[in-house]
């Protein structure tokens, strides 16, 4: 992470990702009648939707927050990746709605790529 | 009231949150700003330019943006204060205008961080217009 090229492209990605974050933790805290239908079946039968959204936005939030400050990006990087990656199979069904998160997938890939080092000792 | 736009609004005021910190940081513990575009941010920061009446643009900023989201939660109380958050997003534009033309023709260098605090404020204002 030492070109200039390289801080542009991370700051792009981090932002670009960082927005997505956020925007879904803020709307589900200010209108989350629009954001229950996203929640999987499964999560509803042992999880109050009431109580599972807000925990939900505190974690989005925290993401879009270490991202955008450039904290532990590697690993933020892997939970965005997964989170995203978790969304999109859950609502395979909304696939004309979610087909924009592989994107996002793809962008949280590639931090993860930025941001791996080598093992040292290895070329 | 538009949720989305709403939405829109604290995020961008996050962001501006964010970016003065940033900045403020950088200028209290004396550390070089790496500019990724391949300017000299510092020349902009260290200019005479980075204050208004004996206070920082990266404070002033940061004010600023704590208004911004202070002000949404007044807003969906009552809509009345919406014009005095559209005219002092404007100034705050206006100002961020003369920052960027200070830049251009005066220093003749630019600041990343700074002009992305332009476009956050384009952003902000736009949204207030059209909330």
């Amino acid at each position: 992470m030492k070109l200039k090229k390289d801080i542009l492209v991370s700051l792009l990605l981090r932002t670009g990702l960082a927005i997505s974050f956020f925007y879904a933790a803020i709307s589900s805290l200010i209108s989350p009648v629009s954001w229950a239908g996203y929640v999987p079946e499964f999560l509803t039968s042992f999880i109050n939707m009431k109580l599972y959204l807000p925990i939900h936005s505190v974690y989005d939030f925290i993401i879009g927050f270490f991202l955008i400050i450039d904290y532990k990006t590697f690993y933020t990087s892997i939970l965005a990746a997964l989170t995203i990656f978790l969304i999109i199979i859950f609502n395979l069904p909304a696939l004309d709605i979610v087909f924009r998160d592989i994107g996002l997938l793809l962008m949280a890939i590639a931090l993860v790529v930025l941001y791996y080092k080598k093992p040292s000792g290895k070329k | 009231m538009n949720h989305q736009l709403i939405t829109l609004l604290i995020i961008f005021g996050i962001l501006g949150i964010i970016n003065s910190v940033f900045l403020i940081r950088k200028r209290v513990g004396k550390m070089p700003l790496t500019c990724p575009i391949g300017n000299d941010c510092n020349k902009v920061i260290e200019s005479k330019y980075n204050k208004i009446l004996f206070v920082k643009n990266d404070v002033l900023g940061l004010i600023y943006y704590i208004l911004i989201i202070v002000g949404l939660y007044f807003l969906l109380v009552s809509k009345n204060i919406l014009v005095l958050m559209q005219i002092i997003s404007g100034l705050a534009l206006l100002v961020s205008l003369y920052l960027f033309y200070i830049q251009a023709r005066v220093i003749r260098e630019y600041c990343f961080y700074c002009n992305l605090a332009t476009l956050i404020n384009l952003f902000i204002f736009l949204i207030l217009v059209f909330l």
